[in-house]
C-alpha cells in the first residue's frame, strides 16, 4: 500500500515536471518574440509597433534576454515558492489573470458536464429501454443532428434565437456590466442568467457523446447474463435497470466525464468568444498570439494540474462503482 | 467586422457542411462513434427518412436564424458603391452616457495598456498632451502657444495657467520635464518619443518649458500629440510603472476620470472630471461594455456607436435616426519585396510589372466584398491629407506587365509558362498569415498569367511578423493600420538613411535602396515649413510611384452608424480612422481650435 502510494506520487511528479518543461520550451519555441508585432491580427485592428529601441527594453525588463537554461531555473525556483511570474500582455501577476478568468471557465464547464452528463444518461436510459421503438429513433436522430454542430455555431444559433429574436437571455458578458446587487442571492441569479446559454451551448455539444455511449453500453449490459438472472430472481424491471443494468453501464461514462472536461477546456474558447464570455480559454488564446510566455505556461500548467486531478478523482469513482478495479 | 464572419462562416458552413452530411445521407463512418453506431445498426429506412427530415429542419432554423444571409451577401457589392444619402437631421449635442463596444486594452496609463486594440484612446481619456489633433490639423491644448527658433532646435512651450491635476496638485512646466525625463528611463507602450529628437527639456519658469533637439525634426509637434504628461507628484516614487495599477495612476489632466475599470469583463467607466481645464464635456460620462456582436448590440440599444461594414448598411439606411458616415481608408494591405534575398527584383521593371499584373480592383470587389480602395503606388490612401493626385498609376495591365518582363530579360524559353533568364527562374514563395490566403491565391492567380510563379506559404502572425522583422522571405503580405498618420512614414519605411530612429520595418530590412528618395526623405524631415514639405511628400509619392518598392494592395473602407438621438457630437482626428478616439468627440469645441498656429 504504502509502495504504491510511493509510486504514485513519483508518477503524478514526474508527469508534472515533463508537463512544465513542455510549458516553458514550446511557447519559447515559437517563432517571433511578445514585441516584435508588426502586423494586425485582423482587418482594422489597431496594433501599436514598437521600435527596436524599445523592443530591446522590455526583453531585457522581462529577462527574456537571458540564456534560456537561465530563464528555465529561474521559472522553477519561483514555481516552488507559488510564484507564476508576471504576465508580459496584462502586466498583472499571472495567479491573478488565472484567478479572474479561470472560474467562469469553472462554472460553465463543470455547470455544462453535470447537465450533459444526467440528462445524456437520462435519455440514453430511455432510448436503451425503448430500443427500436419511435422514442429512441427521434432521440437518436436528434442527438446525432446535434453532434455534428460546430459548437460555435450552435452558440451563435441560441444567441440569435433566445437574445435578439425572444429577448429572453443577455447578449454577452458574465455579469450586467457595472451593476449594483441588493445582496448575493440578485448577483447569483445575475450570473447564472448570463452563463444560461454558454452552458446549454456546451451541454449540447457534449451531450450526443454521453448519451450514445450510455445507450450502447446499456444494450450491451442487458444482454449479459446476470441480468437475466436478476429478472429470473423476480426482480422488479426497475431495480433490474437501475441496480444491475444501469450501475455497470455508467463505468465508461464516467470515464468520458473524466476526459471530457479536458476535451472541453481546449473547446471551451470558441463558447467564450462567441457569448464574449470573460473564460480562461479566450485568455489563453490571446496569450498565444501576443506570445506572453508566462501566462501560457500558467494557464497550461493549470489546465495540465486539473486533468491530472479530474483522472484521479475519476479513478477513486470508478473503485467505488466497480470493486474489482479497487486499489 | 464580426458579424460578416459570422456570415460567411455559416454560409461556408451551409454549403460544405450541412448539406452534403444531410442530404448525401452520413458519408463519414470511418471517423466518428456515430457513423459507426449507424452503420453497425444498419438503420432502417423509417430511422433514414426521420434523420433526411429532421436534417431539413434543421437546414431551415439554420437559414432562418442567420438572418437573410443570401440577400446581404448579393447586395453588398451595390451598396458599397452607392453613394450614402446623407441624413440631415439635427441630431442631440448633449448626453448624460454614451456606451460604446467594450474590451480590455489595459489599465489605462502608458505604462500599462496593451499593444494591441484602442488602449491608447483610453489614456487619452485621462492625460493630456501639450498639443492634441482635430479635423484639420494640431491645436494647441496643454500648451497654449510655442515658439520656435528660427534653426528648428530649440521649442519654448507655453503653458496654460490655473491647469491642476485631479488630485487638486497645480500642474506645472516641471512634470513636462519629468514626464520627459522618466520616459527616458522607464519605455511608456505609446506615445514615448524616441531616442536621438530630444536632447534635453529646460524648465524657464512654472509656465514655460523649452524643449531641445539634436536637430531639426518637422515630426517633432506632430510626436508631441502622443506625449501625455505625467503627474511629477506621483510617479517620482514609482520605480516600475508597468507594474502600478494603483488608481493613482490614472490622476491626470484630462477632461474624464476613470471611475470603474474591470479587467476580467472589459468595462471600463469614465466620468467628467471636475477639475478638468478646458472645455465642457458634452458627454458626462462615457462606458465601454462588452459586447459579443457590435452590430446586435447596436441594434439592440445596447450600445450608441459601432462600425459598420457595407453589407450591412442596408439594415440602417431607412433609420432616419441612425448617421451612417464612411470612415477614412486608414487601414490597408501591403505587398512586399525582399531586393536582399532575391537581387534581380532589384529591377523596378519587375516590380512594376508586379503592380501591372495584380488587379488590384479584383481584390477589393472579391476579397474585400467592395468595402475597400484599391492601393496607390505613391503609398499614402486617397484620404490622407498629403495625397498626391498627380502621380503615375497602374491599372490592371497585364500585357504591359509583360512587355516589361520581356524589356527586362525575362522571357519563358522553355516553355513551362514561368519566364526565365539565364537559368533563373521568375519564382516565389509569398508568405502571408492564414486569414491572408485568399488574396494570396488571387494575386498568385493574376501573376501567372504574366508568367510570374508564386507559392503561396500560409504562417501564422507571430511567423510572419518574425520572419519580416529578420528578411526570411521572397515575397510578403502584411496588414496594419496607421495609413493616415504624419507622412514621415514614407522615410521611415523607403529610406535605408534613416538618421533619427530604429525602424522595424524599414527599407533596410528588405535591400530597398534608391537615393532621391533618400534625398527628400532629408529634406522633408528638416523642412519646418507645412507648405514646402508637402511640396517635397508630393514628390516623394511620384518617386515610389515611379520605383514601387511595396505595393499596397487595398485600404479597407468601413462605416461608422450612430443614433443621432443619444449623441450626435462625433468628429474625426485628420490622420486618424475611429471618431470615439478623439478626445474632442466629447468635448464643446468652443473655440480651442481657432487659436491654431500656422
Amino acid at each position: 500500500m504504502e509502495k504504491d502510494r510511493n509510486s504514485f506520487i513519483f508518477r503524478f511528479l514526474s508527469t508534472l515536471f515533463v508537463i512544465l518543461a513542455i510549458n516553458f520550451f514550446l511557447p519559447r519555441m515559437m517563432p517571433g518574440d511578445p514585441f516584435s508585432t508588426t502586423s494586425a491580427d485582423e482587418v482594422g485592428e489597431e496594433i501599436i509597433v514598437m521600435t527596436e529601441e524599445q523592443r530591446l527594453y522590455y526583453m531585457k525588463y522581462y529577462g527574456l534576454d537571458r540564456p534560456l537554461y537561465e530563464q528555465f531555473s529561474k521559472y522553477m525556483k519561483n514555481l516552488i515558492t507559488g510564484d507564476l511570474g508576471r504576465s508580459i500582455y496584462y502586466k498583472m501577476p499571472v495567479r491573478d489573470v488565472i484567478w479572474l478568468h479561470l472560474p467562469w471557465t469553472m462554472l460553465i464547464v463543470m455547470g455544462a458536464t453535470a447537465i450533459s452528463t444526467i440528462s445524456g444518461v437520462v435519455l440514453g436510459t430511455v432510448s436503451a429501454k425503448n430500443r427500436k421503438k419511435g422514442s429512441d429513433r427521434v432521440i437518436m436522430t436528434g442527438m446525432i443532428a446535434f453532434a455534428e454542430i460546430p459548437s460555435f455555431l450552435l452558440g451563435l444559433i441560441l444567441l440569435l434565437i433566445f437574445s435578439v429574436y425572444f429577448r429572453l437571455f443577455p447578449l454577452a458578458g458574465a455579469v450586467t456590466p457595472f451593476a449594483n446587487y441588493n445582496g448575493p442571492a440578485e448577483q447569483a441569479w445575475d450570473i447564472l442568467y448570463h452563463a444560461f446559454l454558454p452552458v446549454l451551448t456546451l451541454s449540447l455539444s457534449q451531450l450526443t457523446g454521453v448519451y450514445l455511449l450510455t445507450r450502447n453500453t446499456l444494450i450491451t449490459v442487458t444482454t449479459k447474463d446476470y441480468i437475466r438472472t436478476a429478472r429470473a430472481k423476480g426482480m422488479g424491471e426497475k431495480t433490474v435497470w437501475v441496480r444491475h443494468a444501469l450501475r455497470n453501464a455508467l463505468l465508461p461514462v464516467v470515464t468520458r466525464t473524466g476526459f471530457m472536461i479536458g476535451i472541453m477546456m481546449g473547446g471551451v474558447v470558441l463558447v467564450e468568444s462567441v457569448f464574449s464570455y470573460p473564460g480562461i480559454g479566450m485568455t489563453l488564446r490571446s496569450a498565444v498570439i501576443n506570445r506572453d510566455y508566462p501566462l501560457i505556461q500558467g494557464i497550461l500548467l493549470v489546465i495540465a494540474v486539473s486533468i491530472l486531478i479530474c483522472n484521479m478523482l475519476v479513478d477513486k469513482i470508478y473503485g467505488k462503482l466497480d470493486p474489482r478495479v479497487r486499489i | 467586422m464580426r458579424s460578416s464572419l459570422y456570415r460567411v462562416n455559416l454560409v461556408i458552413f451551409l454549403y460544405f457542411y450541412v448539406i452534403p452530411i444531410c442530404v448525401v445521407n452520413i458519408p463519414y463512418s470511418d471517423y466518428h462513434v456515430i457513423g459507426k453506431v449507424i452503420h453497425k445498426k444498419r438503420c432502417s429506412v423509417m430511422e433514414k427518412k426521420l434523420f433526411v427530415l429532421f436534417s431539413v429542419f434543421l437546414t431551415a432554423l439554420i437559414l432562418l436564424s442567420a438572418g437573410c444571409v443570401g440577400k446581404d451577401s448579393a447586395q453588398s457589392e451595390i451598396s458599397a458603391e452607392e453613394t450614402l444619402a446623407e441624413n440631415t437631421a439635427e441630431g442631440s449635442q448633449h448626453v448624460d452616457v454614451v456606451y460604446l463596444s467594450g474590451g480590455d486594452y489595459g489599465y489605462p496609463q502608458p505604462f500599462t495598456i496593451y499593444p494591441r486594440g484602442p488602449g491608447s484612446s483610453k489614456v487619452r481619456m485621462v492625460f493630456d498632451s501639450l498639443v492634441e489633433r482635430d479635423e484639420i490639423g494640431i491645436i494647441p491644448w496643454l500648451a497654449e502657444s510655442w515658439d520656435v527658433s528660427s534653426n528648428g532646435t530649440e521649442y519654448i512651450f507655453h503653458l496654460r495657467e490655473g491647469v491642476i491635476w485631479s488630485d487638486g496638485e497645480p500642474f506645472t512646466a516641471n512634470d513636462v520635464k519629468f514626464t520627459f525625463d522618466y520616459e527616458q528611463k522607464n519605455i511608456p507602450i505609446s506615445g514615448g518619443i524616441e531616442d536621438g529628437i530630444i536632447d534635453n527639456v529646460q524648465v524657464l519658469d512654472p509656465n514655460t518649458v523649452k524643449f531641445v533637439l539634436s536637430q531639426p525634426a518637422s515630426t517633432f509637434l506632430y510626436k508631441l500629440t502622443g506625449f501625455k504628461i505625467i503627474p511629477e507628484h506621483i510617479y517620482k516614487d514609482i520605480s516600475d510603472p508597468t507594474s502600478f495599477l494603483d488608481s493613482k495612476a490614472v490622476t491626470g489632466t484630462g477632461p474624464f476620470l476613470l471611475d470603474e475599470y474591470n479587467k476580467e469583463h472589459g468595462t471600463y467607466r469614465f466620468v467628467t472630471n471636475d477639475k478638468f481645464w478646458g472645455p465642457e464635456t458634452t458627454v458626462k460620462s462615457v462606458e465601454f461594455i462588452p459586447v459579443s456582436d457590435s452590430l446586435i448590440a447596436f441594434e439592440e440599444g445596447k450600445i450608441d456607436f459601432t462600425g459598420i461594414s457595407p453589407d450591412t448598411l442596408d439594415r440602417f439606411k431607412s433609420n432616419s435616426d441612425v448617421r451612417i458616415v464612411q470612415q477614412p481608408a486608414f487601414w490597408g494591405y501591403q505587398f512586399y519585396f525582399n531586393m536582399k534575398k532575391c537581387p534581380e527584383l532589384n529591377d523596378s521593371r519587375i516590380r512594376q510589372a508586379f503592380a501591372y499584373a495584380i488587379d488590384r480592383d479584383e481584390l477589393v470587389n472579391k476579397i474585400a466584398r467592395g468595402a475597400g480602395k484599391a492601393g496607390n503606388m505613391g503609398i499614402l490612401p486617397e484620404d490622407h491629407i498629403w495625397y498626391n493626385p498627380n502621380q503615375p498609376k497602374y491599372s490592371f495591365d497585364p500585357e504591359k506587365a509583360g512587355a516589361l518582363l520581356t524589356e527586362a530579360g525575362w522571357t519563358d524559353t522553355d516553355g513551362d509558362k514561368i519566364r526565365d533568364k539565364n537559368g533563373k527562374k521568375l519564382s516565389y514563395v509569398l508568405s502571408l498569415s492564414s486569414g491572408e490566403v485568399r488574396i494570396g491565391e488571387l494575386i498568385k492567380e493574376r501573376l501567372s498569367e504574366v508568367g510570374i510563379d508564386v507559392q503561396v506559404k500560409a504562417l501564422e502572425s507571430k511567423s510572419r511578423d518574425a520572419n519580416i522583422k529578420s528578411g526570411d522571405f521572397q515575397l510578403l503580405i502584411s496588414g496594419f493600420g496607421g495609413w493616415g498618420t504624419d507622412a514621415d512614414y514614407l522615410r521611415t519605411r523607403y529610406c535605408d538613411t534613416s538618421q533619427l530612429e530604429s525602424v522595424s520595418s524599414g527599407a533596410a530590412v528588405y535591400g530597398y535602396h534608391n537615393a532621391t528618395l533618400n534625398a527628400l526623405g532629408a529634406r522633408e524631415l528638416q523642412e519646418l515649413d507645412d507648405e514646402k514639405r508637402k511640396e517635397i511628400i508630393y514628390d516623394m509619392q511620384i518617386v515610389l510611384a515611379n520605383d514601387i518598392p511595396a505595393i499596397p494592395l487595398y485600404y479597407t473602407t468601413s462605416y461608422d452608424a450612430w443614433r443621432i438621438s443619444k449623441y450626435d457630437g462625433w468628429m474625426n482626428m485628420y490622420d486618424h480612422h475611429a471618431r470615439t478616439h478623439s478626445i474632442l468627440s466629447y468635448l464643446e469645441r468652443d473655440g480651442i481650435a481657432e487659436k491654431r498656429q500656422h
